[in-house]
């Protein structure tokens, strides 16, 4: 190849597994919120 | 407060679990299938992450701006838990986005960050975003928080713009904006395959989001038939 850049392939895995950590990580964390509020609001419920 | 059916209860997840499916058909068509670069080589498919996730965070602020104006002039709670979910994604998105620029700057720039307007625009904003979120989690009066974050979201929302035409004002080391109609098939398709992901993706969580902050007004307010029908000038004298 007569690119500029070269080798890159471990930056591509990182901003790869750095994207899916970091949106599976917030949207796991809004499940987890979604389910404590679900119960409190069921155990409340007369 | 208005309870959730079946459908809007779980229509969120299937969201969700179609991103999923979406982003891995992406990322195998971005990863596998299509061709390295001419000039920048493998790294170049970094940018099936990257502008996906820029496009989002744009979409994600100018909804936040939406639901900050809608609760200022309406006064509805929905503007409100809606408000309190974009505010977040938008934190997410400006943080993922500015890694995903630094671990590209390194090998293409030689650097992992520099001052450049695009990158620092970009870092004002998300401290901005960040400080309206640290905002409603101080502020215990659900009134002054829905305010006050709605304001601030209104002032920080002029660095957007900013930061769109940054690379036109100012020299700039990053490029200026791609279409989607000027990149090539093969380029094009997992760049349009992860945006259909992400927007998914971010339209599923800000539902589920929303719906927690629905949960904690419903909880911090007492009870009354209608709290949508109680201007808020009036909501302190209700609640007493």
């Amino acid at each position: 190849m007569n690119g500029m850049v070269h080798g890159g392939w471990p930056f591509v895995w990182a901003a790869y597994i750095v994207s899916a950590l970091v949106l599976g990580g917030y949207a796991a964390r809004v499940v987890v919120l979604d389910l404590i509020g679900k119960r409190l609001a069921e155990s409340e419920r007369p | 407060m208005k309870t959730t059916s079946r459908l809007t209860r779980f229509l969120p997840f299937a969201l969700i679990a179609v991103a999923i499916v979406l982003f891995g058909v992406g990322s195998y068509y971005g990863l596998i299938i299509a061709p390295p670069e001419q000039f920048m080589g493998e790294v170049q498919r970094i940018m099936y992450v990257h502008v996906p996730t820029a496009w989002g965070a744009m979409l994600v602020l100018i909804w936040a701006f939406v639901c900050a104006v809608a609760w200022l002039v309406s006064e509805k709670w929905h503007w409100d838990h809606r408000l309190e979910a974009s505010i977040e994604m938008s934190v997410v998105l400006c943080f993922l986005l500015s890694v995903q620029g630094a671990i590209w700057a390194k090998p293409t720039w030689g650097v992992w960050w520099d001052w450049d307007p695009r990158l620092t625009t970009v870092a004002i904003l998300l401290m901005a975003f960040l400080g309206i979120a640290a905002l409603r989690r101080f502020v215990e009066d659900p009134v002054r928080r829905a305010t006050w974050s709605a304001v601030a979201t209104v002032i920080g929302f002029i660095d957007v713009p900013i930061v769109y035409y940054s690379v036109k004002w100012w020299n700039s080391l990053h490029q200026q904006q791609s279409t989607a109609s000027g990149i090539a098939r093969e380029f094009r398709i997992p760049l349009l395959l992860n945006f259909a992901a992400i927007l998914l993706f971010i339209v599923g969580v800000l539902i589920v989001r929303a719906r927690a902050a629905e949960l904690r007004t419903a909880d911090e307010l007492p009870p009354h038939p209608d709290w949508d029908g109680v201007p808020v000038k009036r909501m302190s004298e209700v609640m007493s």
